[in-house]
């Protein structure tokens, strides 16, 4: 189940659900100048620690392991070294047996704490790699649409030909090559079998038409 | 035929020359589970119900459950190539099909798609697949008769153009019979006709394709099919569908004619859909709108008033019944809904009585002001009678002595029985059926051997039309019976008899 989560999008809705709900616990527990804080502290949680000890996450997220030991096991692994807020919140998640939904929370922490700060996430997918200067011009040109800080991830897509597609939550703004060409294709199948409804004889060779 | 390749190129040199290029902009989900015609979508946060949405292989599907977290979609296609993590676009339009004179004719899907392999719809103009029907004040009464040639229907329970008339019977009854031979005889009515076959064997299909064909009725016919073998979603769709083309001639101020066959599959696709969609059960597991997914789509059917055209849309449901029950859900709710209905009994039918319909419970509820004068005069009380008659076959099938009245109305009740047979594709004129059911309710036939009641008709009705064309003509024109025409009809008839029975003394 905590496979699906890696993915970009959140594919399983009940987590999402319970994530979004504990996320926006955390934040509120966090003082209004440490939430920056614990949101990167979670997020290295996850990839520092969960993503090379999976054996811990499977023994913290298992209904067979006593809530007990498992808050046993986080004091003795991490007091000390994390933010007494994430410790406790982490004890919470693992008394309450969510402990599978991290990763939804961790992500859903994020989206939150963007919203809070003005922000948003954008994907752009291009052909070829964009430089620098390119992903700064990009960037300001997003962040004067969409009057938000924009937080911009670029993946290469060979398939687009040029162009590119920009992704902004469900909304996608799609200004590739591939996109345009489909469009033509479309257009002019239509285009051809009308004027072919319309007067077959014009498409016929010239022999035939003698 | 071989094509010309500088024409076409010069075509698609002028498309690209006009070419605006453009950017895209679209809402998009991901599927998050997709199986039986349906998918769940997460994103899509902006989709409406009933929005189209597009999966990547091109094929379509509709919003159809809103959920908190999650979309539902049907699927309208195969959904064996749509995978979890596949990405989903909304089209921002809700689902249309082509109408228009290009339909007609023609065998579609019900997303308006050929099936006839004689190439693509060239469709100028596309209807929304859900309408909400018109309402009171743009339709005006029913009264103008949809004539569907069987005799037993348009004497007893008339149709008018704008009526709903629910045709209910078990399997193997004739219901699709009424159905084809109602079509076939609207060829010089100018009726355009839909055929909704859903959730049929592609075979049964075929077969009423090359009836229709054959009688030559495929010139105003459009079949859309969703056979047994499609997904869910499409049999769900396809009696919309049908409606939307044929709405298209009402709003016209044409008249059209549409055939469900049947709502009953109709219901079970609709039932599979909910239930995949965890929407909650009620009685027979159906959901609990299925009586609106009805009554939404036959109130349809209408008869436009004439600051609108005066055009009319006449429906046809067909419903199976399993074992004679008609107070099973989804009989008892379309019953409720139509404007009436056409019982089709097995026994009956295996006793030899086509079309098999129970004269005692077929109503219509429109009546006589959808049938036309002569026949309502004629053909009255024919109904109340049959139904007493079957009483008092009962009766005498006890092994009483009877009295000689009422051994004369029995005489009688059998040969209006054997008049009202009528053979599978032979539609007939209603001034056909005027002359004959005079005959039989006069008393004409009680001369007449029960069994030779048919052969009589038919010799009777080929004398008038030999030699008394102008008394057919007067009738066919005035549509009504005067005293003087009534001692004309009178006069044939008696002629008629001293012919035949001078010619088959036997008899």
């Amino acid at each position: 189940m905590s496979k699906a989560v890696r993915q970009p999008t959140v594919f399983e809705s009940g987590q999402e659900h319970l994530g979004a709900v504990y996320a926006k616990a955390l934040l509120g527990a966090a003082a209004l100048a440490g939430r920056a804080a614990v949101v990167d502290e979670l997020d290295s949680f996850v990839d520092d620690v969960l993503d090379r000890l999976p054996s811990l996450e499977a023994t913290l997220g298992s209904p067979r392991v006593p809530a007990d030991a498992k808050l046993t096991l986080l004091d003795k692994g991490l007091s000390g070294r994390m933010s007494g807020t994430l410790l406790t919140f982490l004890k919470v998640v693992c008394r309450h047996g969510r402990f599978n939904c991290l990763r939804a929370v961790r992500q859903a922490a994020r989206q939150q704490w963007n919203e809070l700060e003005g922000r948003v996430d954008v994907q752009v997918r291009t052909p070829q790699p964009l430089n620098a200067d390119t992903c700064q011009l990009v960037t300001r040109r997003l962040e004067a649409l969409l009057g938000k800080r924009v937080n911009l991830s670029v993946r290469e897509d060979e398939s687009l030909i040029g162009g590119m597609v920009v992704r902004v939550g469900d909304m996608v703004y799609d200004a590739s090559v591939a996109n345009e060409l489909r469009r033509v294709r479309e257009s002019a199948v239509d285009l051809v079998i009308h004027a072919a409804r319309e007067s077959l004889e014009r498409f016929a060779p010239p022999e035939s038409n003698a | 035929m071989r094509f010309n390749a500088d024409e076409i190129a010069s075509v698609l040199q002028q498309e690209i020359e006009q070419f605006e290029s453009q950017i895209d902009v679209r809402e998009v989900g991901t599927v998050l589970e997709a199986g039986d015609g349906i998918a769940r979508v997460y994103g899509l946060s902006g989709v409406m119900s009933g929005e189209m949405v597009e999966f990547p292989n091109g094929v379509q599907g509709q919003a159809f459950n809103l959920e908190e977290n999650s979309v539902g979609v049907i699927i309208l296609g195969d959904y064996l190539g749509i995978a979890a993590g596949d990405e989903v676009r909304s089209l921002g339009r809700l689902l249309s099909v082509p109408v228009g004179e290009a339909v007609i004719g023609r065998v579609l899907d019900p997303l308006g798609n050929p099936l006839d392999g004689k190439g693509p719809v060239d469709a100028r103009e596309y209807r929304p697949v859900e309408v909400i029907a018109t309402g009171v004040s743009q339709r005006q009464p029913v009264a103008e008769p949809l004539q569907t040639g069987i005799k037993a229907i348009d004497s007893m329970t008339p149709i008018g153009r704008g009526q709903r008339e629910l045709i209910i019977g078990d399997r193997r009854t004739g219901k699709t019979a009424i159905a084809l031979d109602t079509i076939i005889n609207q060829r010089e009515s100018g009726v355009k006709c839909f055929y909704v076959a859903i959730g049929q064997k592609d075979s049964s299909v075929a077969g009423v394709i090359a009836e229709l064909e054959k009688h030559g009725a495929m010139a105003y016919t459009t079949v859309v099919v969703a056979g047994a073998s499609s997904p869910a979603p499409l049999q769900y769709v396809a009696p919309y569908a049908g409606t939307a083309m044929a709405e298209h001639f009402m709003f016209n101020g044409q008249h059209a004619l549409i055939i469900y066959d049947d709502l009953s599959k109709q219901a079970v696709a609709y039932r599979q859909l909910s239930l995949l969609m965890r929407r909650p059960p009620g009685r027979e597991a159906y959901p609990g709108d299925v009586f609106y997914c009805h009554s939404r789509l036959l109130e349809r059917s209408a008869k436009l008033s004439d600051a609108l055209g005066g055009g009319s849309l006449t429906s046809l449901p067909i419903i199976e019944t399993l074992e004679g029950e008609v107070s099973a859900y989804i009989p008892t709710n379309v019953i409720s809904i139509t404007d009436g209905q056409i019982y089709l009994q097995p026994d009956l039918f295996f006793a030899g009585q086509r079309p098999a319909m129970n004269a005692g419970i077929s109503v219509s509820r429109v009546g006589g002001k959808a049938q036309v004068k002569v026949m309502k005069k004629v053909a009255g009380g024919l109904r109340l009678d049959l139904a007493s008659f079957r009483e008092l076959e009962a009766f005498a099938q006890l092994g009483t002595e009877l009295d000689a009245a009422t051994q004369a109305r029995l005489d009688r009740g059998y040969r209006m029985v054997e008049l009202l047979k009528q053979p599978q594709y032979k539609p007939m004129h209603v001034v056909d059926q005027v002359l004959s059911i005079y005959a039989g309710t006069q008393g004409y036939l009680d001369d007449v051997p029960v069994t030779a009641v048919p052969a009589w008709e038919e010799a009777f009705l080929s004398f008038v039309r030999q030699h008394k064309p102008g008394l057919w003509k007067t009738l066919d024109e005035r549509k009504d019976m005067n005293a003087e025409v009534e001692a004309e009809v009178k006069t044939a008839i008696g002629e008629f008899k001293s012919q035949y029975t001078a010619a088959k003394p036997s008899a």
